[in-house]
C-alpha cells in the first residue's frame, strides 16, 4: 500500500469517525473521580499524610496506553521522596517511590472540592474542533496526556485540566489546552513548534 | 555501528536513520488508525459482538546477540533500552559518543553557572517554582564581556573556544536530540519553546525539581516505542541508538 493510499484511508476513517461520533465522547478515559479513592488508599500505605499533587491519564489509555491513571503524591513529612501510583488496565494498582535529589516541592494539595469537571468531560471539552484538528494533523500523538494539576504554587491557585497532545519522537511539536477544572471553561491553548534556528 | 543494506521497510531488521524516515509515515498511519479505532469502538458504541480489528504493528526486528557500545553482553534488551533512555533523558549526556566530563561543554557550562551566580539566580528555586529560565543570550554575552571569559581553552584541543557562540549555536542542548521537550512540556508554567529552558544547568534543575514528570515521560516513551516495534526491546534500543547518535531533528 503506497503512501497516498494509506493517507487516503486514514483520512477517510477519521472523517467517518468525526461524522458519526458528533456530540459523543472523543476518546475514552476512566473517571478520575471514581478511581481516585483507590489511589489515595494506596498512597496512605506509603505515608499516612500523603496528599494528591497531580494526576494524569495517558491519551489514548487502555490497551494503547501504559496505564489508565497515574497519580503523584507528596507528604509534608517526606522531604526526599514522593510516590507515583499507577492504575493498570487490569485494575491492579502499582506504586513506585520516586527519590528526590533536592527537597520535594511541596504544593497545595488537590482536594476533592477543588475540581468538579471529571476527566472524560475535560477531555471532551479539550478535544473540540481545534483539538481534533491537531490530532488529525499529528496522528502519532502517542505521548499525549490529560493531567489534573494546580497551575500555580501560590495558595488557592486554580486547579486545571491540562491536555498535552504530543508525539513522543517529534516532541517539539504539540498542543497544550488548559481547562478550568471547576467551570470547564477553556482558559488557554498553545500550539508548540520547534524554535527558530 | 556498521551501515545496514537498504531493504524493504517490512524486512529491515534494524532500521537505520534513513529507513526510519520511510517508516515514519507508516507508523503514523497505523497510529492514526489505532486512535480512530479506539474512538470508533467506544465513542460510537459499536455492537459488542463485533470482533475488534487487529492493528498491525511493525514486524519485530532481529536481535543478534550482544549490544554495541558500553552495554555489557549480559544486559537484557529491556534493560539496555531503559538504560539508553535514561542516558538520553540525562541533561549532561552527550551525543556522538562524546564524554561530558573534561570536555569544552563542561567548561562552558561552568562559565554559565558563573553567570547565574552573577545575576543572583537560584536555579533550584526557579525550577521548583516552575519559572522559565530568566537568563537570556544577551545577558550571558554581557556577563562574558564584563568578566572577560568569553574565550576559554578547549581542554581536549587546547584551541580557543567561544562560549557565547557555543551557547547560541548549541544552546547547551541541541545536540541532545528531541526527548527533552517532552518533559518540559509537561511542567506547567514552563515554556517549551524557550530554548534557554534547555540550557543544561537549568534543565538539570528542572529535572531535579520534578522527577515524577521525568519518570512518567520515560515510561510513556518506552511504552510508545515498544508498541511501535511490536514489543521488541532490541529494535527499540537500536532505534534509540540512532537517535542518540544523530538526534531527531529532521
Amino acid at each position: 500500500m503506497n503512501s497516498a493510499v494509506r493517507r487516503t484511508l486514514a483520512s477517510s476513517l477519521l472523517l467517518a469517525v468525526l461524522a458519526s461520533c458528533k456530540d459523543q465522547q472523543s476518546l475514552p478515559v476512566v473517571s478520575l473521580r471514581e478511581e481516585l479513592p483507590r489511589l489515595e488508599e494506596a498512597a496512605r500505605l506509603w505515608n499516612s499524610a500523603a496528599y494528591l499533587a497531580d494526576a494524569e491519564l495517558p491519551i489514548p489509555g487502555g490497551e494503547h496506553g501504559p496505564w489508565l491513571v497515574s497519580a503523584s503524591f507528596n507528604s509534608p513529612t517526606e522531604q526526599y521522596q514522593s510516590l507515583l501510583v499507577f492504575l493498570r488496565e487490569d485494575g491492579t494498582i502499582d506504586t513506585e517511590i520516586i527519590p528526590h535529589t533536592v527537597p520535594v516541592v511541596q504544593v497545595e494539595p488537590i482536594e476533592a472540592n477543588d475540581w468538579e469537571v471529571d476527566s472524560q468531560e475535560a477531555l471532551d471539552i479539550a478535544l473540540d474542533e481545534e483539538g481534533m484538528q491537531f490530532l488529525e494533523e499529528h496522528p502519532g500523538a502517542g505521548c499525549s496526556s490529560l493531567a489534573l494539576v494546580r497551575i500555580g504554587l501560590e495558595p488557592d491557585s486554580p486547579v486545571v485540566w491540562r491536555l498535552v497532545l504530543s508525539d513522543c519522537l517529534d516532541s517539539w511539536v504539540g498542543q497544550t489546552t488548559e481547562i478550568d477544572a471547576t467551570t470547564g471553561e477553556v482558559i488557554g491553548r498553545e500550539t508548540h513548534r520547534p524554535p527558530a534556528p | 555501528m556498521a551501515p545496514l543494506p537498504q531493504a524493504d521497510v517490512y524486512s529491515c531488521p534494524l532500521p537505520p536513520r534513513g529507513n526510519m524516515q520511510l517508516l515514519r509515515p507508516l507508523a503514523r498511519t497505523l497510529r492514526a488508525m489505532a486512535l480512530l479505532l479506539a474512538a470508533f469502538q467506544t465513542g460510537c458504541r459499536f455492537e459488542p459482538d463485533i470482533v475488534p480489528l487487529e492493528i498491525p504493528t511493525l514486524p519485530p526486528s532481529a536481535f543478534g546477540g550482544s549490544l554495541e557500545g558500553s552495554a555489557p553482553t549480559v544486559e537484557s534488551p529491556e534493560t539496555a533500552m531503559m538504560r539508553l533512555l535514561d542516558e538520553m533523558l540525562d541533561p549532561y549526556d552527550m551525543p556522538l559518543g562524546m564524554t561530558y566530563i573534561g570536555s569544552a561543554h563542561e567548561a562552558a557550562d561552568e562559565v554559565l553557572a558563573g553567570a547565574y551566580a552573577y545575576y543572583g539566580y537560584d536555579l533550584e528555586e526557579l525550577a521548583a517554582s516552575r519559572q522559565d529560565n530568566p537568563l537570556t543570550e544577551e545577558m550571558f554575552r554581557d556577563y562574558l564581556e564584563r568578566q572577560g571569559v568569553r574565550w576559554i581553552t578547549d581542554p581536549h584541543t587546547n584551541e580557543p573556544f567561544d562560549v557565547y557562540a557555543w551557547l547560541v549555536q548549541d544552546r547547551g542542548i541541541e545536540a541532545r536530540g528531541d526527548l527533552h521537550p517532552e518533559v518540559v512540556k509537561q511542567i506547567p508554567g514552563i515554556d517549551a519553546e524557550n530554548v534557554m529552558n534547555y540550557e543544561r544547568n537549568y534543565l538539570q534543575a528542572l529535572y531535579s525539581a520534578h522527577p515524577t514528570v521525568v519518570q512518567r515521560v520515560r515510561y510513556r516513551i518506552a511504552n510508545e516505542l515498544l508498541e511501535r516495534y511490536g514489543n521488541d526491546a532490541a529494535a527499540v534500543y537500536e532505534y534509540l541508538s540512532n537517535l542518540d547518535l544523530m538526534g531527531t531533528s529532521d
